[in-house]
């Protein structure tokens, strides 16, 4: 009697052990995965901060990309909470949007964006040539206003000097 | 006035002219001489550098509530990716060296990440509560917060609670490193920005 209760409290303790050694790697599992995915989140964050920070040299127009870029940080937030507070299904799940919003700012045509910056650029094209061209204008009506102004002041002046007559011939 | 006068005047309103039009040419051309720099400020809350607890007394209780704005502005020059971190020290943990650019070695209980454009200000609200306080002798120790509705856990003890302190750091992603650092530099210099503000708790 005594041995049988020893045997079973062996296979009891063998399955308690499976069912806890199992139990404890799901456990683990889901957490490494929802670390990864998270990490996964965070470096495409970067890519796309990255991104936008070289369309913006380009001289694109990234406002409307950056808020898309925030939303995707909040989103990281939550997600970063969600594995904290050990709800790592969340946690992954979240992860993944980060991810598609990451993705939505890489793929986002930059040659659009940079189109909207060079207006900026024509726009600075456009006033250095109508600079240009003003100071031309400016140059030519000014001397050619001051050649008829001479002659008119010329004739004036010439007009009102009284002339020298011989009177004995 | 005579001939030679009229010539200086043509010749002063035409060059009056030209610098007139050349003028904006000139100061859209011409390098901005400002020094790039990111700001971070705590407000209390009404919005203003003032009344961080109520009836401005910094001796706060567990369970009472301050709603306080995070206010960061980038003036770099180009969008930037920020993060501000938020530590809870008592008054021997070192706070940021702003001489070695070292942040605090305590650990950070809350975090904000931004990307902010060039010229933008944003506004984040920051509401606190000390959640759970534990009494050690003479020490309490400050076991969790909540910030802006999130349970924390922490750690931090001081002597009869006096001298706590809600220091927030600015982080900035540097690309060159790939990662993020407390401060950012400007030529060959570095710069950085933090802010603390003191209280003292009552069990």
């Amino acid at each position: 009697m005594l041995k049988k209760n020893k045997r079973f409290s062996a296979l009891f303790f063998i399955f308690s052990l499976m069912f806890l050694t199992q139990n404890v790697s799901r456990v683990l599992g889901d957490k490494s995965e929802a670390v990864s995915r998270i990490s996964h989140a965070e470096d495409s964050l970067e890519a796309a901060y990255l991104s936008v920070l070289e369309a913006e040299r380009m001289g694109g127009d990234i406002s409307e990309i950056v808020t898309l870029l925030n939303t995707a940080l909040e989103i990281y937030s939550e997600a970063e909470r969600a594995l904290e507070s050990e709800e790592y299904d969340i946690a992954v799940q979240l992860a993944g949007k980060v991810v598609e919003a990451s993705n939505a700012v890489l793929e986002a045509d930059i040659s659009l964006m940079v189109v909207a910056g060079h207006v900026e650029e024509e726009a600075f094209r456009n006033q250095l040539f109508l600079s240009f061209g003003a100071v031309c204008l400016i140059v030519l009506f000014g001397f050619l206003g001051w050649r008829l102004f001479k002659g008119y002041y010329v004739r004036r002046v010439m007009g009102l000097r009284s002339e020298v007559f011989d009177i004995g011939s | 006035m005579d001939l030679d006068d009229w010539h200086l005047v043509f010749v002063s309103v035409c060059l009056v002219l030209v610098l007139a039009v050349c003028v904006p040419l000139v100061v859209a051309l011409m390098p901005s001489r400002e020094e790039p720099f990111l700001a971070l400020a705590v407000l209390g809350e009404d919005g203003m550098a003032e009344h961080y607890y109520p009836g401005d007394d910094p001796q706060i209780e567990v369970g009472e509530e301050f709603h306080w704005t995070i206010y960061l502005y980038n003036h770099m020059g180009e969008v930037q990716y920020v993060a501000v971190m938020v530590k809870l020290l008592n008054s021997t943990m070192l706070a940021p060296n702003s001489t070695t650019f070292t942040p605090s070695p305590a650990p950070v209980v809350y975090e904000v990440r931004r990307v902010l454009l060039n010229n933008e200000t944003l506004m984040f609200p920051f509401s606190w509560t000390v959640l759970n306080v534990e009494q050690i002798g003479d020490f309490l120790d400050v076991r969790s917060l909540s910030v802006n509705g999130e349970a924390i856990d922490t750690y931090s003890v001081a002597l009869h609670g006096l001298n706590y302190r809600v220091v927030l750091e600015l982080w900035v992603y540097d690309e060159d490193l790939g990662d993020f650092r407390f401060g950012w530099v400007y030529g060959d210099e570095m710069r950085c920005a933090w802010n603390q503000i003191w209280f003292n708790l009552i069990a």
